[in-house]
């Protein structure tokens, strides 16, 4: 190597580096602020902690109570995960195995709705909704448009995979008397597991995520998801190290996940523009 | 051929199975009544609402245009709406399209490392934008926020200031919190189009001496063309609906100097209680979104025909 490459492979490296820092410096951050005490924070904001404390965390836990917002924002996200994981792969299985007139059309018309943004259907949910808020939870309403966010990107990923399945599959399974029915549980599914469990994670992502139809449907503090509680936390609260706590918690679930499924985010992120 | 004839007949038996009407419903039907009961149809009923006055105890009253005549003519702060969502989608485009490109140019070199370095770009876009938002809060914290700690450390004390409270800067401070967020997403599209150019075209127009901004400029980025074309119509349709970031880093303040059109929409049909006019607001920003999309299908659509044209 050259001393010319050299000088070009460190400033590349430095550059490198120096990005990976900006990103991730503010959230280690947030978990080592979140371990200081009040004195230690505001005396070194951004120092590394002098401190061990789990008071903030403890905080939010007794004084407001996150661990109902948790709680909510988990249950919700596991239902529209199971949900969209049933309607979404018995209708890529409907649009792609099956044959039929039309089914390249209402393939279509399900991708549309990955050009619709959500904030325009809003308010028409919120008001064909109102009837059912008073009979049920709203936390099991919210699910419904939660379900239907998810599935068009859903359906074009397991529609995606599906094509590429062989024909021959589902032939040799009637011939050995198996039905439709039996075909999609016994032999689609099984092999769809990857393409299953990236439309699992982003569907859970995104609906954790999620904050404007949880502000407008989920009105009482106990109902609400985490990120409508760490909002209206911030404006209450200048406990830094506890609001921090508040916030660690929260994207605690999606970095475990990252940090475990890397490689096969990306990898879902990678396919769909691809295709796309 | 027996057994020729069998198989026929074993094909017209699966062929009548997979066209069986019952099971095609059973299949499809659940999801297709959801989707079509929560997607598109509510676009109609937002477009049919935004024609009425319509607030939450009174009557729908027709009124046809008014509420877009209003928007337009009345209402100083859906114009600044407005005008914060297009800087957002411009300076997103800017900021986040060159950072993404030069990365994955870096990163799609023969180095040690990319994997690590990729992986840790594209970490913030897992996180809620309403975290992003309260983090970025601390970052641009007159007192104790990191921009204005560095600033002191590094002795430029009149650097230092409320950034957040500052009306002109606002909505810049939250596109380049969201910046800080997305641009990893971009990069990663990015690099699954640089993984699509051949490393022998690269080095074979570097041996013919191309300089490193020719090979770039020639070669990468028309081959890029696509996956340009798909990172500008994600940047510029999540910007049109930009809500969680806004909300959480300034709260669409000071004064509603940051405010976009989905927090407009929020607040006129959820806090003011009238729904036609959110509604108007939410025709408005699904109009922006379309056009965002169709127009840049277009540009890069006319893009490849010319190309073809001139083989």
């Amino acid at each position: 190597m050259s001393l010319n490459q050299f000088v070009k492979r460190t400033f590349l490296y430095g550059f490198l580096f120096l990005i990976a820092i900006v990103v991730l410096y503010p959230l280690a951050w947030v978990y080592m602020s979140a371990i200081k005490t009040q004195d230690d924070f505001f005396l070194h904001p951004w120092g590394i902690p002098r401190s061990f404390h789990l008071e903030g965390f403890k905080k939010v836990i007794t004084e407001h109570h996150l661990h109902l917002n948790i709680l909510n924002s988990t249950v919700i996200s596991i239902l529209t995960v199971g949900i969209v994981m049933l309607l979404s792969t018995t209708a890529a299985f409907g649009l792609t195995r099956l044959k039929w007139q039309g089914s390249k059309l209402v393939l279509a018309f399900f991708l549309l709705g990955l050009l619709i943004p959500v904030h325009s259907t809003l308010i028409p949910i919120y008001i064909s909704l109102q009837g059912l808020r008073e009979y049920l939870d709203p936390r099991l309403v919210i699910v419904l448009p939660y379900v239907v966010f998810g599935l068009p990107t859903a359906i074009m990923i397991l529609s995606g995979y599906f094509s590429t399945l062989p024909r021959e599959l589902e032939e040799s399974a009637v011939l050995d008397g198996s039905s439709i029915p039996g075909v999609f549980a016994r032999i689609i599914i099984p092999i769809s597991a990857p393409a299953m469990s990236t439309v699992a994670i982003f569907t859970f992502m995104g609906t954790w995520n999620e904050l404007l139809f949880s502000l407008v449907f989920l009105i009482k503090s106990e109902y609400q998801t985490v990120p409508v509680a760490i909002l209206q936390f911030m404006g209450l609260s200048t406990d830094w190290p506890k609001v921090l706590a508040s916030i660690a918690l929260t994207i605690a679930p999606s970095l475990l996940v990252y940090m475990f499924l890397q490689n096969k985010i990306i990898q879902g992120v990678t396919a769909g523009s691809v295709k796309g | 051929m027996i057994p020729f004839l069998d198989l026929t007949k074993e094909c017209k038996f699966m062929d009548r199975m997979l066209r069986n009407k019952w099971m095609i419903a059973l299949f499809v039907l659940p999801a297709l009544l959801l989707y079509t009961f929560f997607l598109p149809l509510p676009i109609v009923n937002s477009i049919y609402y935004s024609f009425f006055d319509w607030n939450v105890v009174g009557a729908k009253v027709f009124i046809a245009f008014d509420n877009y005549r209003e928007l337009f003519m009345q209402d100083d702060i859906f114009i600044l709406a407005l005008k914060n969502t297009l800087i957002f989608t411009l300076e997103s485009v800017l900021l986040q399209l060159p950072i993404a490109l030069i990365l994955a140019i870096l990163l799609s070199s023969k180095l040690r490392g990319v994997m690590f370095f990729r992986n840790v770009y594209f970490t913030p876009v897992i996180i809620s934008g309403t975290a992003v938002g309260l983090l970025w809060q601390f970052i641009y914290h007159s007192d104790i926020g990191l921009l204005n700690t560095a600033a002191r450390a590094i002795g430029f004390a009149g650097f230092d200031k409320a950034w957040l409270s500052d009306s002109e800067f606002a909505i810049h401070a939250v596109v380049i919190s969201v910046a800080w967020q997305f641009f990893g997403y971009h990069m990663v599209i990015f690099l699954a189009g640089m993984s699509t150019i051949h490393s022998e075209v690269l080095e074979s127009a570097r041996i013919d001496g191309a300089s490193e901004w020719k090979v770039i400029w020639y070669i990468i980025l028309p081959l890029m063309k696509p996956f340009i074309a798909i990172s500008l119509i994600l940047i510029t349709t999540s910007s049109v609906k930009a809500f969680d970031n806004v909300i959480a880093l300034t709260g669409g303040g000071p004064a509603r100097s940051s405010t976009v059109l989905a927090l407009h929409m929020y607040s006129t049909a959820f806090q003011q209680m009238r729904y036609g006019f959110g509604s108007a607001v939410s025709v408005f920003l699904l109009g922006l979104n379309m056009f965002f999309t169709l127009l840049i299908s277009l540009m890069f659509r006319q893009g490849r025909e010319s190309r073809g044209a001139e083989k």
